[in-house]
């Protein structure tokens, strides 16, 4: 090689397409099936792998792991709901509660621009380096967008930033037109934002149609004789063919082979056996009551040890970290090993619940773990954990058909990845490629 | 209740109306305004055929912004419009109106420059800096409500965010 010819390096670029609860295990069927045509071509003979994501394995919790490549003692975020400090007053965690950088903001320091469009856990929407559209639980379009300059476009766009969820749930035909809506909004919204920046080194697009589609209808996507199996089925070929027009834009765009395009999901799915409502098994095991009528943490009864919060997690009541807390210090922990024992030995039908319950210290790391719950309980599949405190059995069935699972997420992605790879490892991978 | 005014963007062509009026727009929506945009391409899809000359829509975006105004809706008008003539009789119309000059510092014979406008930008500087420019502008004439979006989540969003985690069996 002379000496003025040295290679020029090409600027690194970056696309990762989000399918929310999509499972590797479905995947694999619908590449099998010819469902996901695009998918299949795109992965050739590397079959995606299976991903687990942290505890609970929700998207609350899940996707700022991804975007921090922190368990929840790192990014500060347990559930969709928490408790203030010292009471029983729920609150619901966003973006500002993200105690972590994001893949985005590691990147704008690195004066990387990044457009990030749906991502769930990102509202309401902050300034980043770039453009980013705030996904689930946003509810105010004009919060979930940065920079504003992009928002009349949305609007007159109508664009959603999620579907109605409650006529979704009642009426089919309803969420199947939402569903094919939104996806085609999502797009759209990338168009226009790509259009008008200048230059781009980071792109995200989550669909969390998926995940509204597989809570209702789950078994309708798992049974092919069900009659909605087939409208199913092509709202995910929908969703490959603009994965398809994502990968060949990326590929056309960068000139390469599509070595830095990536696609994950953010926990798995699979139908649901039973619900399983912690609280009520709490207040079964004497464990758990209420004073007065209205049955909410705020009249929980001062000789109450434990309540739970979805999903899973459980809180020993104790003195000096709740109100009305009548646990001492020092007997917490034998309190906790017992609750924690009793909940596994949890059975429906001599099958087990409760596959492991955990403490703190063993799945999170981190300055917020102080915030966590005393135990966090992973149930078999088919068991959907609920912590309601509506009176009731402990095993109970609701229209619901589908519930997350934690280990069967998916990644396709270059690098040394195998089978079982955490989603906190994929932050770092990302960034990685602009060093 | 908001205020209805039009804040036209007048500048010569390619000097940047749009993307500053889209700039402006995003924050007034950000503050909780139902502001409407008129730019050329909405006025050209919407309210024009191919036969439709500039004079003709320049007079239909001063209609348009007249009738949002009256009704206490802000609206943003970027459009090509030329003469300083056409530009001051929308103006007489409507009353409540604030003219941003984008002045790009170039002459151009087509382009007649304003004689007053209340706000004169440089698009070659920061967007973001110019459009909190001419918001100044705006609030001291009395047209912006107080305050700005607030980042918690209030009451009412509290109970949509309850509603959907319910909707979705998380709570």
């Amino acid at each position: 090689m002379g000496f003025f010819s040295r290679k020029k390096k090409t600027q690194a670029k970056v696309m990762v397409v989000g399918l929310d609860g999509v499972p590797c295990s479905l995947l694999k069927t619908f590449i099998n099936k010819g469902i996901t045509p695009n998918i299949k071509r795109i992965i050739g003979d590397k079959l995606p792998l299976h991903m687990s994501v942290v505890y609970p394995e929700i998207s609350a919790v899940s996707w700022p792991s991804f975007m921090t490549g922190r368990d929840p003692g790192g990014h500060g975020i347990f559930g969709f709901t928490d408790l203030l400090p010292n009471s029983y007053d729920m609150y619901f965690p966003n973006y500002t509660n993200l105690d972590a950088p994001t893949i985005w903001d590691r990147l704008g320091e690195m004066g990387k621009k990044s457009i990030v469009i749906n991502q769930p856990s990102t509202y309401p929407a902050k300034k980043i380096e770039g453009a980013l559209i705030s996904g689930f639980v946003a509810v105010d379009i004009f919060k979930s967008v940065q920079p504003s300059k992009y928002m009349g476009q949305l609007k007159r766009m109508n664009y959603k930033v999620d579907i109605e969820t409650d006529k979704a749930r009642q009426d089919a035909d309803f969420l199947f037109k939402e569903l094919d809506k939104a996806l085609k909004n999502r797009e759209k919204a990338l168009e226009i934002i790509k259009k008008k920046e200048d230059s781009w080194d980071y792109i995200e697009l989550v669909v969390t149609g998926t995940d509204r589609l597989q809570h209702y209808q789950m078994d309708a996507i798992m049974d092919e004789k069900h009659e909605r199996h087939q409208q199913a089925m092509d709202y995910y070929s929908k969703v490959d063919a603009l994965i398809g027009r994502l990968y060949d834009g990326f590929c056309k765009e960068t000139g390469t082979d599509g070595e830095n395009f990536i696609m994950l999901s953010d926990h798995g799915f699979t139908e649901i056996r039973q619900e399983v409502y912690i609280n009520s098994w709490l207040e079964e095991n004497g464990y758990l009551s209420f004073e007065g009528d209205e049955r909410t943490l705020a009249n929980i009864s001062p000789d109450s040890k434990a309540f739970s919060l979805d999903p899973g997690r459980i809180f020993i009541h104790r003195e000096g970290r709740f109100p009305k807390g009548c646990v001492a210090e020092q007997f917490a922990d034998s309190l906790r090993d017992e609750i924690q024992q009793k909940l596994k030995s949890l059975t429906f039908d001599g099958d087990p619940v409760i596959k492991d319950v955990f403490t703190p210290d063993q799945i999170y790391n981190g300055k917020h773990i102080g915030k966590a719950a005393d135990l966090i309980a992973w149930a078999h599949y088919g068991f959907d954990l609920k912590s309601a405190t509506t009176k009731g059995e402990i095993f109970r069935k609701t229209d619901l058909t589908g519930m997350h699972t934690q280990d069967d997420a998916f990644l396709w992605a270059g690098g040394d990845f195998a089978d079982g790879v955490h989603i906190t490892e994929l932050a770092d991978f990302i960034v990685g490629k602009f060093k | 209740m908001q205020k209805g005014f039009t804040l036209w963007f007048t500048g010569a062509k390619g000097s940047g109306k749009t993307d500053l009026a889209e700039c402006v727009e995003g924050t007034m929506l950000e503050r909780g305004m139902d502001v409407e945009l008129l730019s050329e391409e909405i006025l050209r899809e919407d309210f024009a055929t191919e036969q439709t000359s500039q004079d003709v829509l320049v007079k239909r975006a001063g209609a348009i912004a007249n009738m949002l105004t009256r009704n206490n809706v802000p609206v943003i008008v970027a459009v090509n419009a030329q003469k300083a003539e056409c530009r001051n009789e929308v103006r007489e119309e409507i009353g409540q109106f604030v003219e941003v000059y984008c002045d790009n510092k170039t002459d151009s014979a087509d382009f007649e420059k304003p004689e007053k406008a209340e706000v004169v930008v440089d698009p070659e500087a920061d967007e973001e800096l110019n459009c909190q420019t001419i918001l100044r502008t705006v609030g001291l004439l009395g047209y912006l409500p107080d305050g700005t979006a607030d980042s918690e989540y209030s009451e009412d969003e509290e109970e949509k965010i309850k509603k959907r985690l319910a909707d979705l069996g998380y709570i």
